[in-house]
């Protein structure tokens, strides 16, 4: 009988070069959609009923949309980082080093989309009426 | 290898030219959102050029790109670096002319929910499967409202707002050549500014699918300067002219004894339904059926017997059994109603 | 690493399979022949009649479409009366939505994946054959509507009030809510199991950063469906409610809203875009490097374009609804999305010209019509972006301008691709190439044809004509547009024509194929055409991005069955489960063989569906019965004679799983995402009409929490204690943990139902008196169906245990009932928070 074959059974590397840091910006980004969406509608409703005022509500969209945009920063450099280290200390990569640099550089690279669409949706903010037509 | 690639170069830019051709001289229409009379419809329109030239030259970058990749024999390309073309024409490129677009784009056309003066003209419309009921709102003295149907008239360089909703199904009023639409949805009342910067009539649809008759559900607005709208209005709010002449009183008691009255209104002349649209003053308007034919006898006359092959669908009986004299007798009499 | 692996396949590594074991390895994976046919479940068989069906539903959505663009040819026309044409442009719309587009990029998942990751079959197969015949009952569901003249009219958006009961008294609406319900059951199905099966069944080494590309975008857009589909569903099953049973959920009149339903089918009708797009796209990307002959470039930008427009697509859906009156902020936000997305899309396209570049193109048919699929594509994209811009939109919303835009970017995006895929996949199918000739014509008259057609709708827009009308006056700039648009359909269905007689032509005439036409890399080609039931003769270890071209001698060793399971000599189809990532084997997983019970259970299903149809509830319930028994005996399945096998290459497996994570507690986890979707569009439901309303719960309507609602609390929080108790034993395989835990549940579970039936006879209120009356019923009621479910999880499970001779080490159906009513108890805690306390907290 022939010797069995060797498999990486899993990425060498832990967070953020594996597949929750790869899902990480997006995900954050959902979370950041559905918050906005809705802090927007309920705060407008609560303006409505008087609970609440205009500049409030512009305050906490923003800081919404800055926090976000921080916290996917910091992922995208983290990951960044775990990529340049993988790639640095594996040249010749085995099999588990290929797949965690894989998704390092996945996380690295949807934290810079994502990123990019929390700034863009978040912009608006700065020049439209919260609760307006 | 070239020369397939050039064949197929010249095609679509011939393509190409022709389409910019008639795009310059072709974009006139009496329902075009090209051919703007009104400043949201202007600032739309200056909108649009702007992306269609932008997107021309993006699209014609690619389309050489993406025929050079192709076509030209590979030994004799450019050397490139894959990867960075890729994040420069797909990330770069959107990321930039994308965040332009944003911060001009998304601000265009804002008068439309513009704050107005306390003494605007302020319209409230209803729609209607399928026509449009149109009520001028005086806020400070309701006994000065007026209602009227499927035209609506606006003082030239002076803001209106509309304040829409919908009896039954979901509607969209759509001026192409003042502004943009929006949607009358039932119990919900949505807000328009629409301002006319020059005289004239410009045509205007139901733009959201709302049943049978939804292709003819239009409707015109006639700009005109501040006093004529004033004399237009001032008629409006008058109850119907007394028929005069024996022929018009002969249309006004066809018109009582055929059952007219149960759906629709007459100020002053004794009809009060309110299913159909108000006929006080029929016989201003340019149009009947919610925009659909020229407002003449024959028309009218036509419309009473067989109103549903004119306008399929549409909610109005046809009265068959009253012969062509009655029928034109009570057009006669709609007529009248200037 | 690639010298180290193939250090293994020494010759003394391949064991040499017999002519005995040759040919009941052929037997055991044959396909059934004459009427037994129907009983059928591989993916090769179910893959073929999926894409030909669909096909089918394609043209008939095209002649539908002739048809409206002769109604269209000239102002004025009375070739088609309003009823008509409403009905034809309602199921054109549904057609190429529902029965072509969703469907046929499904079935090109179903038919290649398993090859493309180096599998024999997709890891439910009766549930391919399920959804197949779900797929084509629903189409002829819907089509039968014809046969009567009742077929739907009120466009394939189906906004209310106008398909309500008060505006659409008739049956046609229904055929639509019911027949696209039934349908969808199929895009469910399709991408449960591409999900499982992609992510647990890859050859051994394919770890993600090698697998084939298609399987990537086949994994993000069967997520896509999961989680986009049941906001539909259950938009789909409110609006049915309240047209049958009279329970208000859009009756503005009774505290509903008509946005409600836009928002339901937008959250729906956005992603549904992307999951046409993106297989399309991923045929060409898998496509693209043979085509050009050179690697595919950009491999980490296009996963990142993919999973990228995966989670955008779900921010976009307000789009669609910029004309409705909402604040202007929250429009925003869609349009940055709505922006952001086309950052994907730039990649693809950069990223297909540089592989172009790189390589040397093949100009070939299939290259042809990727060229012009980019060319489309890059138009519609450009036009998408003008679109998304807020006031732009409203001058052009609901106008021929978004009609050019949208079929740019999907007879562009999705059909041209299609015909790439067809041209270079079907000789796999069929084992001849179709002609070179009948190729190019048809492709130069759909690409002209196309754009005569269709580029001139841009101007028809910007000049003010609306969509969805019958008919439009003369004299407003419209007549030659319209005139040119028409005759560019009729060559572009001549076109159709012309590759559809190539399609019939080939089969017959066409040159014969050999093993790998286009030599290409891919795993799928690594068997002889046309292609065996089994995919592939045994599994080999993969450690390349295109294995059949840098792993030399491969094709060989896959052949003459030197690779893993080359042989079944337990009678049994087999297939190696891999882990997620790095697709190390783990374990051998047994498929089922040909068999009734998917088409019984879709029978059982349209009797369902049929009963709802003509209002006869008897035949819904007998029919919703059947299926449940049905699914029982499905479910149910033998112990394995042994506990583990030899594979192959020194390697031996165990055979099949009971842990966390084993193929058919994935399956069941993503089942568990569908379930969740719908309730949390039903949660959605109940917080949107809240805000709408003015006051909220109506005055009298607030429940109080009654002893029967303290009740239900904490039962649901001893049925937690329970299930933990029981998942600790299932994961520790302590069978008598398990039998404590599933014992101890029944009368949890069953006094929770009871519970919950009293505190529904609490509620002050009529179901059909409100829309929040309405909503509690319903989230409470779903909550009540899930105990039962969980029951008859527990129950189910005990029986194996007992009388099924199962093994807790060996047998899922302990932890799938822990994950269900796990699951369930979420639901529970969340109805009680939204109908006892919301209202307090936020009131």
């Amino acid at each position: 009988m022939a010797k069995p074959e060797k498999f990486a059974p899993a990425p060498k590397y832990g967070f953020p070069a594996d597949a929750k840091g790869f899902l990480l910006p997006p995900v954050v980004w959902a979370g950041f959609f559905v918050a906005i969406y809705s802090v927007q509608g309920a705060g407008c409703a609560a303006i409505e009923a008087g609970y609440l005022g205009f500049g409030t509500l512009r305050l906490l969209l923003t800081a919404l949309t800055v926090l976000t945009a921080a916290a996917i920063l910091v992922v995208g450099i983290w990951s960044g980082l775990a990529f340049r280290r993988i790639r640095r200390e594996n040249a010749e990569g085995d099999d588990g080093a290929v797949q965690s640099r894989f998704l390092a550089e996945g996380a690295m690279l949807s934290a810079g989309l994502f990123f990019v669409a929390t700034l863009w949706i978040g912009l608006p903010i700065a020049w439209t009426n919260p609760c307006g037509g | 290898m070239i020369s397939p690639a050039l064949g197929f170069a010249a095609r679509y830019f011939a393509g190409l030219v022709a389409a910019a051709v008639f795009l310059s001289t072709g974009c006139a229409g009496p329902q075009s959102a090209l051919q703007p009379s009104g400043a949201a419809a202007r600032e739309v329109a200056y909108l649009w050029w702007a992306m269609f030239w932008a997107g021309t030259a993006i699209f014609l970058l690619v389309l050489g790109l993406l025929l050079y990749a192709s076509f030209q024999a590979p030994e004799r390309r450019w050397r490139i670096a894959p990867v960075k073309m890729i994040v420069a024409g797909g990330v770069v490129l959107p990321i930039v002319a994308l965040s332009i677009l944003l911060v001009f784009g998304l601000r265009a056309g804002s008068g439309v929910s513009a704050d107005l003066p306390e003494n605007a003209i302020s319209i409230r419309v209803t729609a209607h499967q399928w026509w449009w009921d149109i009520e001028y709102v005086d806020h400070r003295d309701p006994s000065r409202n007026f209602t009227t149907a499927n035209e609506l008239y606006l003082p030239v360089n002076q803001p209106v707002e509309l304040l829409m909703t919908s009896s039954d199904v979901i509607h969209s009023l759509w001026l192409p050549r003042l502004a943009g639409k929006l949607d009358l949805i039932p119990s919900q009342t949505n807000r328009l500014v629409i301002e006319a910067e020059e005289p004239g009539v410009f045509r205007g649809q139901c733009a959201e699918f709302c049943g049978l008759a939804h292709a003819q559900m239009a409707f015109y607005a006639v700009a005109v300067p501040q006093e004529k709208f004033e004399a237009w209005a001032e008629r409006q709010r008058s109850p119907a002219t007394p028929p005069e002449t024996r022929a018009v009183h002969a249309g006004k008691d066809a018109f009582d004894a055929s059952g007219c009255v149960v759906c629709h209104t007459v100020r002053g002349g004794g009809a009060w339904g309110t299913e159909g649209p108000d006929l006080t003053h029929l016989g201003s308007r340019l149009t009947i059926a919610a925009g659909t034919f020229d407002n003449t006898r024959e028309n009218v006359a036509a419309w009473i017997a067989r109103n549903d092959d004119m306008k399929p669908g549409n909610k109005m009986p046809e009265f068959p059994h009253l012969d062509r004299e009655t029928r034109l007798s009570i057009a006669a009499y709609l007529e009248s109603l200037q | 690493m690639n010298d180290a692996a193939e250090k293994f396949r020494s010759p003394l590594a391949a064991e040499v399979v017999g002519p005995e074991a040759e040919a009941q390895f052929e037997r055991v994976w044959e396909k059934p022949s004459g009427w037994r046919r129907i009983s059928a479940v591989n993916n090769s068989v179910i893959g073929r009649r999926f894409i030909l069906t669909t096909f089918m539903f394609f043209l008939a959505g095209g002649v539908l479409a002739l048809l409206i663009r002769t109604q269209l040819i000239v102002p004025e026309n009375d070739l088609l009366s309003t009823e008509v044409y409403n009905q034809f442009f309602t199921m054109h719309g549904t057609t190429m939505m529902f029965l072509f587009a969703v469907p046929m990029m499904e079935a090109f998942g179903v038919y290649l994946i398993p090859s493309m990751i180096g599998t024999r079959d997709l890891c439910f197969p009766r549930l391919s054959a399920f959804g197949y015949w779900c797929f084509l009952f629903g189409g002829l569901l819907l089509y039968s509507s014809f046969l009567i003249g009742s077929a739907p009219d009120g466009g394939w958006f189906m906004y209310v009030p106008l398909t309500t009961k008060e505006f659409s008294p008739g049956i046609n609406q229904d055929f639509w809510l019911l027949g696209v319900t039934f349908v969808e059951i199929a895009s469910i199905t399709g991408a449960l199991e591409l999900i499982v099966t992609i992510l647990r069944m890859r050859a051994p080494g394919m770890s993600l950063h090698r697998m084939a590309i298609f399987a990537w975008y086949m994994l993000a857009v069967s997520f896509m469906i999961i989680f986009g589909f049941p906001p539909l569903i259950l938009a789909s099953i409110l609006l049915e409610a309240e047209r049958a049973f009279g329970i208000p959920f859009y009756d503005v009149t009774r505290g509903g809203d008509p946005l409600l339903w836009q928002h339901l089918f937008w959250i729906f009708g956005h992603p549904e875009v992307y999951i046409i797009f993106l297989p399309a796209a991923g045929l060409v990307s898998a496509m693209l490097p043979t085509l050009s002959r050179g690697p595919l470039v950009g491999y980490s930008l296009l996963v990142l374009a993919v999973v990228g427009t995966a989670f955008l697509s779900f921010g976009l859906w307000v789009h669609h609804m910029y004309a409705t009156g909402i604040p202007r902020l929250a429009l925003s936000f869609f349009a940055g999305a709505s922006l952001a997305v086309s950052i994907p899309s730039g990649i693809q396209v950069f990223a297909w010209i540089a592989t172009l570049w790189e390589g040397r193109p093949l100009l070939r048919t299939p290259l042809l019509f990727v060229i012009g699929f980019i060319i489309i594509f890059v138009i519609g994209g450009l036009t998408g972006v003008m679109v998304a811009m807020v006031p732009f939109d409203w001058q052009v919303h609901d106008t021929y301008f978004v009609v050019a835009h949208f079929h740019y970017v999907l007879i562009g995006g999705m059909v041209f691709p299609l015909f790439a895929a067809l041209f270079f996949y079907l000789p796999r199918a069929t084992g001849r190439m179709l002609s070179e000739t009948m190729g190019k014509i048809s492709f130069w008259m759909l690409f002209i044809g196309f754009n005569v057609s269709f580029f001139p709708m841009h101007l028809t827009g910007l000049l003010g004509m609306p969509r969805r009308v019958y008919t439009y006056p003369a004299g407003l700039g419209w007549d030659w547009l319209n005139l040119t648009s028409t005759l560019g359909a009729y060559m572009f269905a001549a076109g159709a024509v012309v590759f559809v007689v190539n399609v019939f032509w080939h089969v017959r005439w066409g040159e014969p194929a050999g093993d790998n036409p286009w030599e290409a890399g891919g795993l799928e080609w690594a068997n002889p055409s046309p292609i065996p039931p089994y995919n592939i003769r045994s599994i080999p270890r993969v450690t390349s991005y295109n294995p059949l071209w840098d792993q030399p001698g491969l094709h060989d060793r896959i052949e003459s069955a030197r690779e893993y399971l080359p042989t079944a000599t337990e009678g049994k189809r087999e297939v190696l489960a891999t882990s997620v990532v790095g697709a190390a084997p783990e374990y051998v997983l047994r498929l089922p063989s040909p068999s009734f019970v998917p088409l019984l259970a879709a029978l059982a299903t349209a009797a369902t569906f049929i009963g709802f149809l003509i209002s006869k509830y008897w035949i819904a319930a007998a029919g919703a019965a059947t299926f449940l028994l049905i699914l029982l005996f499905w479910l149910w399945e033998e112990p394995h004679e042994k506990h583990e096998k030899y594979v192959g290459n020194g390697l031996t497996l165990p055979i099949g799983s009971g842990s966390t994570g084993a193929h058919d507690w994935l399956g069941c986890l993503i089942f568990i995402f569908v379930d969740g979707a719908v309730f949390a569009s039903l949660v959605y439901a109940y917080f949107y009409l809240w805000t709408s309303a003015a006051v909220w719960p109506p005055p009298g309507f607030a429940p109080e929490t009654g002893t029967s609602a303290i009740i239900v609390l904490a039962l649901t929080v001893l049925s937690l204690i329970v299930v933990g108790l029981t998942h600790w034993a299932a994961s520790h395989h302590n069978r008598r943990g398990i039998l404590l835990g599933l014992f101890l549940s029944l009368p949890v579970l069953g006094g929770l139902a009871y519970a919950l039936f009293a505190a529904w006879g609490e509620l002050p209120f009529n179901l059909k008196s409100h829309a929040y009356g309405a909503l509690v019923v319903f989230i409470g009621g779903y909550f009540a169906l899930h105990v039962l479910l969980s029951l008859c999880s527990a129950l189910f499970s005990l029986a194996r245990f007992f009388i099924g001779g199962a093994v807790p080490h060996k047998d899922v159906s302990a932890l799938v009932f822990t994950q269900l009513s796990l699951y369930s108890a979420v639901v529970g805690l969340v109805a009680f928070a939204v109908i006892y306390l919301s209202p307090t907290a936020f009131g």
